[in-house]
């Protein structure tokens, strides 16, 4: 029991303290959006003229690396030519081949030998272009995952401004319900009682600012997807699969908590009346 | 309450599913570690994530931040040196991918240990919620078996945290001489892990309200 007091007693200041970071967070947040859009400040000038500043020169090494990219693809195109010219006198070989071997032979038995280098040299062909196409695809997933990030698009801009002031305001209010959840606790415990009707309001809603924020995070990867015409956020969709899933188990097992702590406030309150 | 009762059964019938699915997925395991340790397979990558104790800027500073995100990475291990690659994943973090005999030992003991962990995890919360599936049935909402079983899931994530911070350890302890870019970095136990503490505490809670409604159950059933 002493135990349990101290553990809701730290807790609650753990999550005291965190309210008190994400509010000044928040403050921050607040006066650097404002600063941002309203404030023509020398410093403010300044820090823009320098974050412009870092963006040419992350944009400087986005060409060189544009260029890398470039020199290794006509490197790969000159391999390929190469690769095609030989693959040309090969074929041209094994013709002159297969026709002096016709004027020597059965020419039933040379057409079939030729038909089957030709095959031969067919499936060769093929099996280095598709190996030539792996390697130009690997080369452009490289570039598309790496390097071409559509931060410039009004867009993008426009939703993760909106994803960080949303993500903020509910990890906020979430943080807001868990101090609550605590810091009623921790003065219910000291009556020795543990069952509030404001604590089970405050874990319903900690379930529905849980449903709130995947319903955001989904709809986030949806319109990625549709406005952002790139494939790349499919996989990342494919990828975040199984932290979504998790993230229903969690709402879900908290609806559950929420639903039992019910059941122990029926009975708690019921007691009281029998009393 | 109604609301729930639906989805406590679903619940229940798919944490049932995962420990069978466990169990199935255990002798698989199992076999692959046999291969494994007596060379039927080749030597898995086993990669590991480190928090390092440098100035990382100096680590990761020049170009190369902007054009590649893989920096050159050597260590020894027993002796033997070892080159590879680790990728910037976090400000602080590097992660190496070990092929060593070792290392793959580790890694197996690692596997087997968090499996048996995660499986007696499932099976609490598979009795918990067939516990509460019966409550639907029954109305009896809150038993002493229930609270030993959020117990024993507060205990079981107890030993999730010491598992993966001794194992982190022994890795600190054996990986000498590591260098990423050509700068020496000494390793510490991925501080990620410490989150879990905050799980457990607030585990022992809600085991703590339950078990306050299992003897108001009790008071009820003596008054009546």
């Amino acid at each position: 029991m002493k135990n349990s007091k101290r553990l809701i007693n730290g807790l609650y200041i753990l999550f005291s303290g965190s309210f008190i970071l994400a509010s000044i967070i928040g403050l921050i947040l607040i006066i650097g959006m404002i600063g941002v859009v309203f404030c023509d400040d020398e410093e403010v000038h300044e820090s823009y003229v320098e974050y412009q500043k870092t963006k040419e020169t992350d944009s400087l090494t986005y060409k060189s690396r544009l260029d890398v990219i470039k020199e290794e693809l006509n490197d790969i195109s000159a391999g390929m030519k190469d690769g095609y010219e030989s693959a040309e006198k090969k074929e041209q070989e094994i013709e002159r081949r297969d026709s002096m071997a016709m004027k020597g032979s059965n020419y039933h038995d040379s057409i079939a030998i030729s038909k089957n280098h030709k095959i031969v040299a067919r499936e060769a062909g093929v099996k280095t272009g598709r190996e030539i196409a792996k390697i130009v695809t690997n080369k452009f997933n490289l570039t598309s995952s790496k390097e071409i990030r559509e931060e410039d698009s009004a867009y993008k801009k426009n939703m993760n401004r909106v994803e960080i002031i949303f993500i903020y305001l509910l990890i906020f209010l979430g943080i807001r319900e868990c101090k609550r959840i605590f810091e009623k606790l921790n003065m219910l415990v000291r009556k020795n009682q543990w069952f509030c009707y404001s604590i089970y309001k405050s874990l319903l809603r900690l379930t529905y600012i849980g449903i709130v924020f995947l319903v955001f995070k989904i709809s986030i990867v949806v319109c990625d997807m549709f406005f952002i015409n790139t494939p790349l956020e499919i996989t990342g969709f494919t990828l975040d699969f199984i932290d979504y899933i998790e993230m229903i188990f969690n709402i879900a097992i908290l609806f559950i908590i929420a639903a039992v702590y019910k059941v122990g406030l029926d009975m708690h309150q019921e007691q009281e009346l029998t009393i | 309450m109604k609301r729930s009762n639906g989805l406590i059964s679903a619940l229940a019938g798919l944490f049932s599913v995962l420990y069978i699915m466990g169990i199935m997925m255990g002798v698989v395991l199992v076999g692959i570690a046999i291969a494994r340790l007596s060379g039927l397979t080749d030597v898995s990558e086993n990669e590991m994530s480190f928090n390092v104790v440098r100035d990382i800027d100096e680590i990761f500073s020049s170009e190369s931040k902007h054009i590649s995100t893989d920096y050159q990475l050597s260590y020894s291990l027993n002796g033997e040196v070892k080159n590879g690659i680790t990728h910037e994943s976090a400000v602080d973090e590097i992660i190496i991918n070990d092929t060593s005999y070792s290392g793959m030992i580790l890694g197996i003991l690692e596997m087997l240990f968090a499996y048996v962990i995660s499986m007696l995890f499932i099976k609490q919360l598979v009795n918990i919620f067939r516990s509460l599936e019966d409550s639907i049935k029954n109305k009896v909402w809150f038993s002493m078996a229930n609270y030993k079983a959020i117990n024993r899931i507060a205990y079981l994530t107890i030993g999730v945290f010491l598992v993966r911070g001794i194992f982190q350890l022994i890795y600190c302890f054996i990986l000498n001489d590591v260098f990423v870019n050509g700068v020496k970095v000494c390793l510490l136990p991925n501080l990620d892990i410490v989150e879990t503490l905050w799980t457990v505490a607030i585990i022992f809670v809600i085991a703590h309200v339950y078990k306050e409604g299992v003897q108001l159950r009790e008071e009820q059933e003596l008054t009546i």
